[in-house]
């Protein structure tokens, strides 16, 4: 019999829910996705599906045989693979060093490889034509090139490996490596025969992330593909804004649904088949040796600040160039100064109250139903799993732009909420709800259950049992998952923009509206605003990260 | 296969975790090393293994120096604390994966691997997983893994570690009928002396990165020459050598050499008496309140008075080398 099956039984009946509890705890989560997921999605495909009332498949047919519309789909699928492959290996040394090592500064850096991830598409788009756009830094015009595409997604997606491959890595204990080494692998083989395969379930989840959000992906490929180069994504705000066919970009949102259902049912599958309890929560880590190991670490950490921080050291030199040439401040002084400048006027400061106020909610509520539905996910009968997997999944492959505008033509029932700022928060929530269940599952799932009867012999009842055991255990997950939803919620830009009221700016809209403006004062204004947001997330990643180290050592 | 450690230094950060230290270990002898924990014995083992760098010295292996070579060509056996299976391949290929790594192809290194499982006593074993195995199991599994390339030198880091201890007698029996058989020279790791005692042909014992003390086992057990040495191997009357007059800063006597007399020339009141293996330990005092052990076919009743006297040969004197 598969052990697997049998620990899996003893779990769910053990668990320390019951019948009712994970009834709730699958419910809580499910009601939210409906109604603020599926019952959005639903009213825009039907809206784009039906012409005069009545139902209509003539598009679907239009949209398969468009050569355009085809060839949009094919350079989505090779971009978003590329992209995933060139992600992975570039940000795997830095996660071995993470997982494996201590050095000085660890904390600040692991921090700041979450900066790029948050920093608003646009933004990160124009630093990157700073370098390789028309008069960039290296005298080559890339864009419109795959190649400029693949390397501002691996800017992007590198956080998700380095934290997501290294905290997986921190659990695997050194001494199997050791093992195989005295019985005879040389390095290399042990890597490829223990490491690697050890690995494998969160280089595959890993994978997947990287792969929707590159597959996803809207801001980098409309700015950096030029148009030459187009994505679903991009075709279905193409479609949407210039050839108002909103019939058309509702089918290519519902196909591309579809093909990210398909990728994540195959990953979650394939996630399963492979999982390995680890006795250890986490191996001790040390300095590296003296020779070719701090060689390796070096090489490791250098390579992790070249790509991260030339863009956002080229960011950082802009916003302090003067949009009349020569170094200062005006930049930053045109952030107060700058009614006389535009009319686009939006108070940085506002921007940056409203931010905050929006990233902890979404944080509070990200927590609640994202955590819940890992514990759904962890508790419920394999079955009734992997169907909640996939739906919880979704949001993921829904593009921002097509929840924020589902926002506005679905919930106006049963009561009108589109005027509602609550609505940015819940927004920023179903983005973020991937990332806290895939961090936060895994975690809930190697729990060993003796652990759980060692506290209920010790005297914990059930709900103690969970809070004493099974939370302290995820905590760390909980902490990167809380840093992953305050991070995503402070970048959010493409449903926010929709949802939002001008009156309410968050930092992101702001320099939207800056970039929107002609002119060179406006660029460098938004430039530097995009700097002062990436000090905020910097700060707020680090803060997050210290204060749920220490509450984790409470018990 | 004979093993020289020549000063051998490892430095764990910013200690020497194994500090200057000389060992040699016969080709086919059982060797134990015990100590208590932190003392750089799973350390040692790692620097012999070749998986932690040595700060200063030498290792040689049948008088080859294999002191920079790396562990996967050292073709030595450690079996890890806690076993350190691989959790994601099966039981087979766990103890096939040392016969892969010295060149049998996959069908060969399985079915050599499924013959040696089933000596073990683990026939049906083969297609499960680590995770779905007792301690036991775990732990014989481990021991085949690390035996299964016939390595010619066995290290155990306190293999018996997490069992209970029905368990581990039998598994001890085992394990040194199985070493001896193959004659492979074994360095055992333990904090445990009976484990320790049963096990070794020859002992050391490490304190705080150094060996304080090497011999068989009863030349160890007759003559500690150290009071940490007398205390750890569980020496029960370590006392002061004016305790029962012996002009020694320390000296250590068995309880069986204590003799109730009423000529004897020291005097004791009782304590307590232990029933144990058969027999009673009389806990005494002396006049200068120290307290030692005197075997006894009887037990004595508390407060009593006595005398005893001192068979003066199986008196050991001892260095002074702890608080």
């Amino acid at each position: 019999m598969d052990p697997r099956v049998d620990s899996n039984s003893t779990l769910l009946t053990a668990s320390p829910v019951g019948r009712i509890g994970l009834g709730v705890i699958i419910a809580v989560p499910s009601l939210f996705l409906l109604y603020f997921f599926a019952y959005p999605v639903a009213s825009i495909t039907i809206r784009g599906l039906t012409t005069d009332g009545s139902f209509s498949l003539a598009v679907v047919g239009d949209v398969m045989t468009d050569p355009v519309l085809l060839a949009a789909a094919r350079f989505t699928v090779i971009q978003a693979l590329i992209s995933t492959i060139v992600t992975v290996l570039v940000a795997f040394p830095a996660a071995w060093a993470f997982a494996r090592f201590d050095f000085p500064a660890k904390r600040a850096l692991r921090a700041a490889t979450l900066v790029p991830f948050v920093l608003p598409t646009l933004v990160v788009g124009s630093a990157f034509l700073t370098v390789a756009g028309p008069n960039g830094a290296i005298g080559t015009d890339l864009t419109g090139t795959l190649f400029l595409i693949v390397v501002a997604h691996a800017f992007y997606n590198y956080a998700i490996v380095v934290r997501g491959v290294g905290a997986y890595w921190e659990r695997i204990d050194p001494r199997t490596e050791d093992a195989a080494r005295t019985l005879g692998a040389s390095s290399f083989t042990t890597f490829r025969t223990i490491t690697l395969p050890l690995l494998r379930p969160v280089i595959a989840s890993t994978s997947a992330l990287v792969f929707l959000f590159s597959f996803t992906s809207f801001g980098v490929v409309l700015l950096l593909g030029d148009l030459k180069h187009t994505t679903i994504e991009v075709e279905i705000w193409r479609q949407t804004t210039a050839f108002l066919r909103l019939d058309v970009a509702s089918t290519l949102a519902v196909l591309q649904l579809i093909g990210v259902g398909v990728i994540l049912a195959g990953y979650g599958w394939f996630q399963r088949s492979t999982a390995v309890q680890f006795e250890h929560a986490t191996a001790p880590t040390r300095l590296p040796r003296k020779g070719k190991e701090r060689i390796a670490v070096t090489l490791a950490l250098t390579s992790m600040l070249v790509i991260l921080g030339t863009p956002l050291l080229l960011l950082v030199i802009r916003s302090f160039t003067n949009p009349a040439g020569g170094a200062g401040i005006a930049n930053y002084q045109n952030l107060i100064r700058l009614p006389e400048i535009t009319a686009a006027f939006v108070n940085p400061v506002d921007a940056i109250r409203n931010s905050f106020t929006v990233a902890f909610m979404t944080l509070a509520i990200a927590l609640v139903i994202g955590g819940l539905a890992a514990a759904a996910l962890t508790y419920a009968s394999r079955r009734v799993a992997r169907g909640f997997d996939l739906f919880v999944m979704l949001p993921l492959g829904t593009s921002a732009v097509t929840i924020g505008f589902g926002f506005l033509v679905a919930l106006s029932w049963p009561i009108d909420l589109r005027t509602s700022l609550i609505l940015i928060p819940i927004a920023h929530t179903l983005v973020a709800i991937p990332f806290v269940v895939r961090t936060t599952t895994p975690a809930l799932g190697s729990i060993r259950h003796n652990l759980r009867e060692a506290a209920a012999v010790l005297g914990a009842s059930p709900w103690r049992t969970w809070w004493t055991i099974d939370l302290k255990i995820v905590t760390p997950a909980i902490i990167v998952a809380a840093a992953f939803a305050f991070a995503i919620s402070m970048g959010e830009f493409g449903a926010t923009s929709f949802i939002t009221r001008p009156s309410f700016p968050t930092i992101p809209i702001a320099i939207f509206k800056l970039l929107s403006k002609p002119g060179a004062a406006p660029f460098g204004a938004a430039i530097a605003l995009s700097v002062i947001l990436m000090v905020i997330t910097g700060v707020s990643m680090f803060v997050i990260d210290t204060i749920g180290t220490r509450a984790s050592n409470e018990l | 296969m004979s093993i020289r450690l020549d000063s051998v230094s490892v430095r764990y950060e910013d200690d020497l975790a194994v500090n200057d230290l000389d060992l040699t270990i016969n080709s086919g002898e059982r060797f134990v090393l015990m100590g208590p924990s932190g003392s750089g014995k799973s350390t040692l083992l790692r620097a012999v293994a070749g998986l932690e760098p040595l700060e200063t010295g030498t290792v040689e292996i049948d008088g080859k120096d294999v002191t920079t070579l790396p562990p996967h060509r050292r073709a030595v056996g450690l079996m890890f604390q806690e076993y350190a299976l691989f959790p994601h391949l099966s039981v087979i290929d766990n103890v096939g994966y040392g016969l892969r790594m010295i060149g049998m192809d996959r069908n060969t290194a399985r079915r050599k691997a499924s013959a040696l499982l089933d000596l073990a006593g683990l026939q049906g074993f083969d297609a499960r997983k680590p995770d779905s195995l007792s301690g036991g199991e775990r732990q014989r599994v481990a021991l085949v893994r690390t035996l299964a390339p016939e390595p010619s030198l066995v290290m155990l880091d306190e293999p018996l570690g997490s069992l209970d201890l029905a368990l581990r007698e039998d598994l001890l029996t085992q394990m040194r009928t199985i070493v001896t058989e193959l004659g492979a020279t074994t360095l055992y790791v333990t904090h445990d002396r009976t484990e320790a005692f049963a096990f070794a042909e020859r002992l050391a014992i490490m304190r705080q990165g150094r060996i304080v003390r090497t011999g068989t086992p009863e030349q160890v057990w007759d003559d500690p020459q150290t009071t940490f040495v007398a205390r750890f191997i569980g020496h029960s009357n370590v006392l002061t050598g004016a305790a029962i007059g012996f002009d020694a800063p320390s000296i250590t006597v068995p309880p069986g050499a204590l003799t109730f007399n009423d000529e004897g020339e020291i005097g004791i009141h009782i304590v307590e008496s232990v029933f144990a293996d058969g027999r009673y330990e009389i806990v005494a005092e002396v006049a200068n309140g120290e307290r030692l052990r005197i075997d006894s076919p009887v037990p004595l009743d508390s407060g009593l008075s006595d005398r005893i006297t001192v068979d003066r040969k199986a008196v050991r004197e001892l260095a002074v080398d702890e608080v």
